[in-house]
């Protein structure tokens, strides 16, 4: 028996999980920039009718710790943030996925957003 | 006839010049003495009590500036300690980098083992040392107080003045704020370029109509703001803030949209709401008040709007580069929708930032060519022109 990508509600989104489920910030920012505007617009359009669900679904879990979530449900929270960041070039009309005259990404260093309290640092996972 | 708003001005500014020689501030000779007249004699913001959470919670800061590490320590009473993160055994780093959780800190050299309060518990093979007396070879502690969330240090080997002097009248002004927030993410960024110029990239918002038109076209100003003055500039005695004039009628984008329907809305969208805001933000409350920003001279920059705050701390490596550390803090999520919220905004900042950023090195090479004299400054960027008047003063009143 193979695992569910996503809880049962949004399988019809699993197509887009491989590649668009992304579980740090580093790695959407990373995803956009390395997609060419066509496609993330097209994973945007694929998935804006459903976005407002995903997120009344996700709010229905009494957490708001991401790292509490089952498999299936991480993935299906780390699709809204990625949709999120790969909605911005279209929304503001951007021709690219990114901005002209703008500090090169790969001299931006993402560091852990929390200082955890466990022995060993876990990498930056969400909002 | 299109309306405008005059800024107004609160502090000493008569004697603040619209013609600043630059040039000169960013030599290496200048550094050096700023280093020393300015770096160590300074408050200097390292981080947040909310970075230890727990009794034992530890994180290691390296400053470039001074090529120093500091260990910073929750200690099993709850007080919050900073260390030089140095064995005192041979001078070895003793907690190699990162955070998180221990009873104790062992050196990975010689096994040489310290306590959450700093002293020294364990010398392996002790009796072979001789006259070692573990009650004077604790970690060397290193000044530090604590205003609201904020863990300053000086690294004087005694400090001019208290942190409520050096914080002057906002010292009491910003009670029951930050600790009500959580940090949201965080970049670090290696700027080729002198200190100043990274600083003062982030005090004036006359370029936010231009640098900012892709990625924050309508957030300030609107019809009856259309050059985006700032309704108040605070002109303190080393520090300076100012309000950002919001804009009414932004239009929302789609992705913002669905954002703020299940969260607060944050930098680059406003809510208006100034419900419980303490007395120092939005001091001369503004009512399209959309944000602050705050220079906490010489280190920290942080933009303070009513449920976020984004914060830059600044650290010279030398008089051509500064590490610039950039955290966003928000409201405490209640569930994961106030998570994708934020992360919406999040990443629209970002992008901001980035372009604010990518003006600095530009300037730098510019100006340190000599080919102009002096910049010339705008009343709408009378934060910098207070920001080299400080700098000044700390480095011609050494003694």
């Amino acid at each position: 028996m193979t695992e569910d990508l996503l809880p049962e509600p949004f399988r019809e989104l699993e197509p887009w999980v491989a590649q668009w489920s992304i579980h740090d910030e580093h790695g959407r920012f990373h995803k956009r920039l390395s997609t060419p505007v066509s496609q993330l617009n097209r994973f945007v359009e694929a998935v804006h009718p459903r976005i407002e669900a995903i997120i009344d679904h996700l709010n229905t879990i009494p957490t708001a710790d991401p790292d509490t979530l089952t498999p299936a449900q991480r993935r299906l929270f780390d699709l809204a943030l990625m949709w999120m960041e790969a909605s911005i070039p279209g929304d503001l009309d951007w021709e690219d996925n990114d901005i002209e005259d703008a500090w090169p990404a790969d001299r931006l260093t993402f560091l852990n957003p929390s200082r955890l309290p466990e022995p060993d640092n876990r990498r930056s996972t969400d909002s | 006839m299109s309306e405008t708003v005059e800024s107004l001005f609160r502090g000493q500014i008569d004697d603040l010049p619209s013609r600043i020689d630059v040039g000169t501030r960013i030599t290496p000779q200048h550094y050096v003495l700023e280093r020393e007249r300015i770096w160590r004699r300074a408050w200097l913001s390292i981080g947040h009590t909310q970075d230890l959470p727990h009794k034992g919670s530890y994180f290691v800061y390296d400053i470039p500036t001074f090529k120093i590490s500091l260990l910073v320590v929750r200690g099993q009473d709850d007080q919050v300690r900073v260390f030089h993160n140095v064995c005192r055994h041979r001078g070895n780093k003793l907690i190699r980098e990162g955070s998180g959780t221990r009873g104790v800190f062992s050196c990975n050299f010689h096994g040489w083992a310290f306590s959450t309060h700093g002293r020294l518990r364990t010398i392996t093979d002790e009796k072979e040392f001789e006259n070692c007396d573990k009650e004077q070879l604790g970690l060397i502690p290193v000044h530090h107080e604590i205003w609201n969330t904020f863990i300053f240090i000086n690294l004087d080997e005694r400090p001019h003045c208290t942190l409520r002097e050096w914080m002057g009248e906002m010292y009491d002004q910003y009670d029951d704020y930050f600790e009500h927030q959580e940090k949201v993410a965080s970049f670090k960024a290696v700027v080729h370029a002198n200190w100043h110029l990274a600083v003062n990239a982030f005090t004036e918002g006359y370029h936010t109509l231009y640098l900012h038109k892709s990625t924050a076209r309508d957030y300030q100003g609107g019809r009856t703001n259309p050059q985006r003055h700032r309704p108040h500039i605070e002109i303190l005695e080393r520090h300076h803030r100012y309000g950002a004039p919001g804009n009414p009628d932004k239009v929302f984008v789609r992705g913002e949209k669905i954002a703020a329907k299940y969260g607060r809305l944050m930098l680059p969208a406003f809510d208006f709401d100034l419900t419980g805001l303490p007395p120092g933000i939005n001091s001369a409350r503004h009512d399209k008040w959309g944000f602050d920003v705050v220079e906490l001279f010489p280190n920290v920059v942080t933009l303070i709007g009513n449920c976020w705050h984004n914060e830059i701390t600044y650290w010279p490596i030398d008089a051509d580069r500064t590490l610039v550390l950039n955290q966003a803090w928000a409201y405490k999520a209640k569930n994961l929708g106030e998570r994708i919220s934020r992360s919406y905004f999040r990443a629209r900042v970002r992008d901001v930032f980035r372009e604010d950023l990518n003006t600095i090195e530009a300037q730098h090479n510019a100006l340190s060519s000599g080919v102009l004299k002096e910049v010339v400054l705008s009343r709408q960027e009378m934060a910098l022109r207070h920001h080299y008047k400080v700098s000044d003063r700390m480095t011609g009143a050494a003694s």
